[in-house]
């Protein structure tokens, strides 16, 4: 506790040091652990998890919406203050928030402006590490509880410029921890760090528990995914009335109907592309 | 708009193809199954041909047929008559253990049709029933006892007739002598008078008047002749009337002075006088002979005069009587000859009635011939099973697709991109749906064996409308198998 506390006072003081001039780099002695270090390329993640399209598939469609999505997300974001702290939610479980931040983060990193970090924000079920198949470790959870610093949470990915923050430890109460001013000064102090760095977070769903509306008061915006044919119309207005406006906008996910009505023959072309 | 619908519910098809076909083969079975749990009624039908013998236009006039439309006009309601069916009811043993035949042939007529066709003298008698054998047995056993009944009531009918002919006919015999016999009496009555003519018995009295006449004559100039004869012998009277006719003579001639005339009447005179003189001194000397000839003769004639007169007279009264006594046979004759005339008609009438009886006893007129006696039908005509389950396959397939539509409309989750732009954000990306390539093929292999499956559940769902079709009655001798197997379990239960 004592150690993220003395960290976020530091940050603290960063930021008013550093506010005048956001360009300049911070110093390399505070952050030895959150300075991106260039992964080699053989001790890059490899995920075998074929909804990752945006690694697997780069050239399909659902990769092309994911840059889509991204490219709008800067847009947004982009501006002073840079609006960097984004979290993925939805209404109901199992809408596909993970992954699509996970695709979303991918998509990120693949370019060449940002840097980005993939937080697991899902305590109750978090799903990132086993996406990426990298075992659970300390994570967010443990720097809420003061068990762990941010440097030492910090898995680099080596897929892009893609660094994530596992769930960590299993905690019994993940709203108190959320809704805690340390996790405000958390986001605060991870936002800060860089710039050029989005910060990702894949939350629980809304309706079912309060975190991502703790959450989503705390970061710059939320992109709200609705599946089709899932969570029901009602189920998602009430979980718009949650976040209380702060919802950047909506991705929509496993489009059937959008793979009906875009047979122009595009996916089939650009899945066949690469293949040869 | 129309064409929207119609894609919305292909790809609502096409999205859940497997629930759609395995959905449109339950609904499908369902039908068959109610099409073979329906209870199976059989039509069995009769048609029956009125037939107008050739005798009957032969002897056209000459009979008294009943009229063949008034038949058929009271047809349909003849044959489904309550007396009719309970007879029908009674013979073929249907109300057994039945009470209250009213219901029953309620049933009876509702389930009848009698159809004719006028234009063909056709009739047909339809039943439907659930035992075949019962329905074939109705319409036979009815039309048998409709057209006996009729048969038997035109019989009668004629027989009527010509009974009441014949009873007419001796009543108006006995008039008819009747009257005859009064006019013969009559005629004997007054006979004569009947008989003469008038024109003869008038000119018979004028003769007679004439010969009167003459008779008359006669008789004066007699009687004059007799005073002539009394006279005829004296000299002086011849003179007296010589000298008249000398004094006619000259006073043609001359005036009463010439002398000549003078001297013929002093010579008239003088005889005279001489007569005068002389009558009365002597007697005229008379013929006495010639006297009583004349005498005989004027009475004689005086006698056949007053014969003549009497005749004349009864004549007369005799041609008065003659217009009063010929009305009165007149009017006897009259009633007579009208008598006369209904006692012909009826007679002639008699012979035709009898004719008639004759073509009813030995079936020569109308007849009904049964062209087309009901059989016992082999399947049954309600329900139509084909029809039925044609309905089926076409029902599964709508009533799938409108359970999946109605599961749409339940399904009130996010089902296209345009919620997702009507929440008032931005749409950031639409997704599609991802899937992994095993699994996809798997989902394919799946569905590929619920199609393969469906289809041959399908085939052999076909079988059934194919066996209708074709009218074989397996599967009815299964059912009754069944149905039986499942009665004689029941009445086992209720022995034990």
């Amino acid at each position: 506790m004592s150690r993220i506390e003395m960290a976020m006072e530091k940050a603290a003081r960063l930021r008013e040091e550093g506010g005048g001039q956001p360009g300049q780099e911070p110093p390399p002695a505070e952050s030895a652990g959150t300075a991106p270090p260039v992964v080699p390329p053989a001790q890059a993640l490899t995920p075998q998890n074929p909804f990752l399209v945006t690694i697997h598939e780069p050239h399909s469609q659902a990769a092309e919406e994911y840059r889509k999505l991204k490219s709008v997300l800067v847009k947004l974001t982009d501006g002073t203050p840079f609006k960097n702290a984004l979290m993925v939610t939805s209404a109901v479980p199992g809408e596909g928030k993970s992954l699509t931040a996970l695709n979303l983060a991918v998509s990120l990193a693949q370019g060449l402006d940002h840097t980005v970090l993939l937080v697991d924000a899902d305590l109750r079920r978090p799903s990132l590490h086993r996406y990426l198949e990298i075992k659970q470790g300390k994570g967010l959870a443990d720097i809420l509880k003061g068990e762990a610093a941010i440097a030492e949470t910090i898995v680099q990915t080596g897929i892009g410029k893609l660094a994530v923050i596992r769930s960590g430890t299993p905690v019994e109460n993940p709203v108190e921890l959320f809704s805690s001013q340390k996790m405000r000064a958390l986001v605060d102090e991870l936002k800060k760090r860089y710039p050029d760095r989005y910060l990702i977070f894949d939350t629980p769903p809304v309706l079912p528990f309060a975190e991502s509306r703790a959450l989503s008061s705390i970061v710059d915006g939320v992109v709200f995914v609705v599946m089709e044919r899932f969570a029901t119309q009602a189920q998602i207005k009430e979980a718009f009335d949650h976040l209380k406006g702060g919802v950047l906008g909506v991705v929509y996910n496993a489009a059937q109907s959008a793979l009906e009505d875009e047979s122009y023959g595009y996916s089939k072309y650009y899945q066949a592309q690469p293949q040869p | 708009m129309q064409e929207s619908e119609y894609k919305k519910y292909l790809q609502l098809i096409a999205r859940r193809k497997e629930f759609f076909v395995v959905g449109a083969l339950v609904i499908m079975t369902v039908v068959f199954l109610v099409s073979y749990l329906l209870p199976r009624k059989y039509e069995s039908s009769s048609t029956v041909f009125i037939e107008k013998n050739v005798i009957s236009d032969l002897v056209k006039g000459l009979t008294v047929t009943p009229s063949m439309d008034d038949t058929i006009n009271v047809l349909t309601y003849a044959i489904t008559s309550r007396t009719l069916l309970t007879r029908v009811v009674d013979s073929l043993d249907m109300n057994l253990g039945k009470k209250g035949n009213e219901e029953l042939i309620k049933d009876l007529q509702k389930n009848l049709t009698v159809k004719v066709k006028e234009k063909n003298n056709l009739f047909t008698i339809a039943f439907v029933h659930n035992d075949p054998r019962i329905a074939r047995d109705l319409v036979n056993t009815l039309v048998r006892f409709y057209i006996e009944e009729n048969t038997s009531f035109k019989r009668g009918e004629s027989y009527d007739a010509t009974k009441f002919l014949s009873e007419q006919i001796q009543a108006f015999n006995q008039k008819l002598q009747k009257a005859e016999g009064e006019v013969n009496a009559y005629k004997r009555a007054s006979g004569g008078v009947i008989a003469i003519d008038e024109g003869k018995l008038f000119e018979e009295i004028n003769v007679a008047q004439q010969k009167l006449y003459d008779l008359e004559l006669r008789r004066r100039q007699l009687e004059g002749m007799r005073q002539v004869t009394r006279t005829a012998n004296d000299p002086m009277q011849a003179r007296l009337v010589a000298l008249q006719k000398k004094l006619d003579d000259l006073r043609v001639q001359y005036t009463d002075s010439y002398p000549d005339v003078i001297t013929v009447k002093g010579d008239i005179e003088s005889v005279k006088e001489q007569m005068r003189t002389r009558r009365a001194s002597e007697a005229q000397p008379l013929d006495p002979q010639e006297i009583a000839r004349i005498d005989s003769e004027i009475s004689a004639l005086r006698v056949t005069e007053d014969g003549l007169r009497r005749h004349i007279a009864s004549n007369r009264e005799l041609l008065q009587r003659i217009p009063e006594a010929k009305a009165g046979l007149a009017k006897l004759e009259v009633e007579r000859e009208n008598q006369k005339k209904i006692y012909d008609e009826l007679y002639s009438r008699h012979g035709q009635s009898e004719v008639s009886k004759q073509m009813e006893v030995q079936d020569k007129s109308t007849t009904f011939r049964v062209v087309d006696p009901a059989v016992l039908p082999t399947h049954p005509s309600s329900p139509n099973r084909l029809a039925i389950m044609l309905l089926g396959i076409v029902g599964g397939a709508v009533g799938s697709l409108f359970l999946l539509v109605l599961l749409d409309q339940i399904d009130t989750s996010a089902k296209d991109v345009e919620f997702a732009k009507s929440l008032g954000v931005p749409l950031l990306a639409v997704v599609p749906r991802m899937q992994v390539p095993e699994e996809v093929a798997r989902a394919r292999r799946k569905s590929k064996g619920i199609f393969a499956l469906a289809a041959v559940y399908f085939l052999l769902l076909l079988v059934f409308p194919a066996m209708e079709l074709m009218g074989l009655p397996y599967m009815d001798k299964a059912l009754d198998r069944v149905s039986a197997a499942v009665f004689s379990q029941g009445s086992k239960g209720l022995v034990h």
